[in-house]
């Protein structure tokens, strides 16, 4: 079959017109299409770990406020052993009464130092010397084991026991230690 | 033979022309390209739009979440900080050096013709602790000394098993200028004072000395 001059212009126009066709159909349907579609995959690509994240923080957070009631009744434990008001005001008596209760009769408290905790941010560390001019050590180291056990905040760090040089009878103690308080 | 005459061949011709065209063709098959192309279009669209859809589900649950996510992260770090606080007391409280068991100790080790004039103790640490304790005596027998040397060996050991890092050393040891009367009988007597150093509660893990770089000393050139 013989082609004849207009039918090729025709054929060749055709052609520029499928080839025309083709490029719109890529470049402007499917090209901004794939585009969107490249676009909303990365942002669910992004998405997903942040969404992860945000699932597994929840998780911990419910799980932690399990766990903060036995958080909580262990600090209500602690500050119920710590009375309101000065330290000042309510320790030494407190300690003196305590070991009056155990036949150890004088003592003489003096504040040293407050010192702020880091680990515990709202409670301060303060150190007392306690004096005893006239024990009986056996009675005394028995009522110094009950204070340890009944006082768990309170920690000595320092203890001197000498015989009193005008009654070789008894014996003086001092004892330095730190007292947990809230701030 | 019979002699067939076909009359209609141009017809035919023109039949079989007109099925044959080129253009008619070519105008079908670029209408199945067109539908194939159409086709796969929507069948793109559907899926970006599906596509879409979750994007969409899942924006809106990350802007539900983001908030509720950052209060419960703040939330997690009060919590943590709280039982953070309750932990560090909870074991500021177990962690408590008990001098009632040291001093019970000591005083069952002192025997009978031996006196401990003073008794100075100092534990200090948070959770790794170091001890020291100081005991002024004066003993007295036949050999003050020697008795004066069982306790030291008896209060190391007594305490080795309580306390780790146990040692007892004198810090003197000296004749006593004065003798004492014991049932009408002068005894020698012997001054010493002993030193106890201990650790008790957690293990500290070692520090690792990082060796410093050797410098070369080359002869002649001065550094």
């Amino acid at each position: 079959m013989k082609l004849g001059k207009d039918e090729i212009s025709r054929l060749f126009l055709g052609g520029l017109l499928v080839i025309g066709v083709i490029y719109c159909y890529f470049a402007l349907l499917l090209g901004p299409l794939q585009s969107k579609q490249e676009t909303a995959e990365k942002t669910i690509k992004e998405l997903e770990p942040k969404l992860a994240a945000a699932t597994s923080v929840m998780l911990k957070y419910n799980a932690a406020k399990l766990n903060k009631e036995a958080v909580d009744t262990s600090l209500s434990r602690i500050n119920v052993m710590i009375p309101s008001g000065s330290p000042v005001a309510w320790f030494p008596p407190r300690v003196t009464e305590f070991f009056k209760t155990h036949s150890v009769d004088k003592a003489s408290i003096r504040l040293v130092s407050e010192v702020p905790d880091k680990a515990l941010p709202d409670y301060q560390r303060m150190s007392w010397n306690v004096d005893f001019p006239k024990i009986d050590f056996i009675p005394f180291v028995i009522a110094l084991a009950e204070f340890e056990n009944e006082e768990p905040l309170v920690e000595i760090i320092n203890v001197v026991i000498e015989g009193n040089r005008d009654n070789v009878e008894t014996q003086r103690a001092v004892l330095t230690l730190n007292n947990l308080v809230k701030k | 033979m019979a002699l067939r005459l076909n009359l209609y061949h141009e017809i035919a011709k023109e039949k079989q022309a007109k099925r044959r065209d080129p253009l008619k063709l070519s105008m079908i098959a670029l209408g199945v390209i067109v539908a194939l192309f159409a086709g796969y279009y929507f069948w793109q669209l559907a899926l970006v739009s599906s596509i879409g859809r979750q994007l969409e589900a899942m924006e809106l649950k990350f802007k539900a979440d983001g908030p509720k996510s950052e209060a419960a992260q703040k939330g997690i770090d009060e919590l943590a900080a709280v039982a953070k606080m309750s932990d560090s007391i909870v074991k500021h409280i177990e962690g408590r050096f008990y001098w009632a068991p040291l001093l019970e100790i000591v005083t069952r080790l002192v025997p009978a013709d031996l006196q401990i004039t003073k008794f100075s103790g100092d534990v200090q640490g948070d959770l790794a602790k170091k001890g020291v304790l100081n005991l002024d005596g004066i003993s007295s027998g036949a050999n003050p000394r020697e008795s004066a040397e069982t306790l030291r060996r008896a209060i190391e050991k007594e305490l080795a098993s309580r306390y780790r890092a146990v040692t007892a050393s004198f810090r003197t040891l000296e004749d006593g200028t004065e003798s004492i009367n014991v049932e009408g009988t002068h005894r020698a007597t012997a001054i010493f004072q002993i030193n106890v150093q201990f650790s008790v509660g957690e293990e500290v893990a070692a520090t690792v000395v990082v060796p410093k770089k050797v410098r070369k000393i080359i002869p002649g050139i001065t550094q």
